[in-house]
């Protein structure tokens, strides 16, 4: 009667085994943030940083989870909001899981967002946040690769300069350079400080 | 308020005192203070510090004031009405003040009650008010103009507002303890201080809840217990050889 339970045993765990789950075998479920499905690959680009050398997102990524933004320095509420949090989340977080994570920045306004104007900005959150600062053709192309919009300069109500409208959430790519799961504006630093810990542990 | 100072100078100076004018006034000030710019706005959706500033006004400044400005010449009439005189009576018993204070000071600290009213105006109005009806409903126990209303004794004062100040210590601990904010109303606000994280707001919150908002508490504390030492010196219990006599301590 042995073969009968061993056979019992394998159809009850079958459907254990039949999570649904991305290419590398991440399972997303029970993140914070939306599922993305299917997964898209990490985007293929390369913009100067705030030193001024080139950084290929695809190459300086490798190895790491990467969490991808668009917004700009003149950003009233959202961009600053999503970064602190992020920021916020990893100072809670251990060394390994810090050095486990990239956090880079696109702006979508390189008109005002210099280099020493982004390093400076992104220095009020965190350090080691990489800044890219490029040509609209590279941003749009890159922002539809990631299924966003493209950012949009408006003029502001009261005439004293423009604004971007851009996507608000933020892109996590995990090891195996695939986004399972996007982050919109809204994640609360708790929730980005479990995540992570659960980004970092993926494949 | 202005207007209404001169007003309300005008209708209770028959009844009352000058001093029932300031405290009106003063209580006017602090609900202004606590409504308008800056505290009023910006707690009302930036800064938990600010609207920690806005509790202790609301709920531990202005009711105490807007009681003392009521003479008793205004509320011993309507201690003798059918409907005030019951209400009023019933609302210095000790056991309801603490009550409903203590549970508006828990409710409206809740993370989902807060972030669910903080949204409307409406929902924001209806915190305020309850900070207010709560300070109203704990202080008068203690400081009804009329002493049928505020029937403790002097120990029994300093003991209820010595107890008054343990529930408070709840929801401050969590503001200044708490790891990460507990409220998406602020913790999503766009900084106003770049310098200030959500996490420091909340924890200067806390303390301004817990520290600044004793002070109103002790000071009546601080009040009631040196006018009933000033009592005894002035009114020394009798001695008689062999006879030990207690005083009454009544306010």
């Amino acid at each position: 009667m042995r073969l009968p339970t061993l056979l019992l045993a394998a159809l009850c765990a079958l459907p254990l085994a039949c999570k649904p789950a991305g290419a590398s075998g991440f399972n997303p479920d029970g993140l914070a943030g939306p599922r993305i499905d299917p997964p898209l690959p990490k985007p293929d680009f390369a913009l100067p940083a705030t030193d001024g050398k080139p950084f290929d997102f695809r190459k300086e990524t490798e190895g790491y989870v990467t969490l991808l933004f668009f917004g700009y320095t003149h950003c009233p509420d959202v961009c600053p909001v999503q970064m602190a949090n992020v920021s916020a989340a990893l100072s809670t977080l251990s060394p390994e899981i810090n050095n486990a994570v990239k956090v880079v920045f696109v702006t979508t306004d390189p008109e005002r967002d210099t280099p020493p104007v982004l390093r400076a900005w992104l220095n009020k959150f965190d350090p080691q946040f990489i800044g890219l600062i490029g040509d609209s053709a590279t941003v749009a192309r890159t922002s539809h690769a990631l299924h966003m919009p493209p950012p949009e300069r408006e003029a502001l109500p009261d005439g004293s300069g423009y604004g971007i409208g851009h996507a608000a959430f933020v892109v996590a790519f995990t090891r195996d350079n695939l986004a399972h799961v996007v982050y919109p504006f809204g994640i609360r630093q708790a929730d980005w400080a479990r995540d992570l810990k659960i980004l970092t542990r993926a494949p | 308020m202005a207007a209404l100072g001169v007003w309300y100078g005008r209708t209770v100076r028959r009844m009352g005192r000058w001093s029932h004018t300031l405290w009106f006034l003063l209580a006017l000030l602090s609900m202004w203070i606590a409504l308008d710019w800056p505290v009023g706005a910006l707690g009302a959706g930036y800064l938990a510090s600010f609207h920690a500033i806005s509790y202790v006004l609301l709920a531990l400044i202005a009711p105490p004031c807007l009681i003392l400005s009521v003479p008793e010449s205004v509320v011993r009439p309507a201690l003798a009405r059918p409907y005030w005189g019951p209400v009023l009576r019933y609302a210095g018993r000790w056991w309801l003040g603490l009550s409903v204070f203590d549970g508006v000071v828990l409710l409206t600290h809740v993370p989902a009650v807060v972030d669910s009213l903080m949204v409307s105006q409406v929902g924001a109005l209806v915190i305020d008010l309850s900070w207010v009806v709560g300070g109203v409903l704990l202080w008068w126990p203690v400081m009804a103009p009329a002493p049928e209303v505020a029937t403790l004794n002097r120990p029994m004062k300093l003991a209820y507002l010595f107890v008054s100040t343990l529930a408070p210590i709840i929801p401050s601990a969590f503001l200044t303890f708490a790891p990460y904010p507990l409220y998406a109303t602020y913790e999503l606000a766009p900084r106003i201080f770049s310098r200030l994280t959500a996490q420091q707001d909340q924890q200067v919150a806390g303390l301004i809840m817990k520290i600044i908002g004793d002070l109103p508490v002790w000071a009546g504390f601080g009040v009631i217990f040196f006018r009933w030492a000033r009592e005894g010196e002035l009114h020394p219990p009798p001695s008689y050889p062999g006879v030990v006599t207690r005083a009454t301590g009544n306010s």
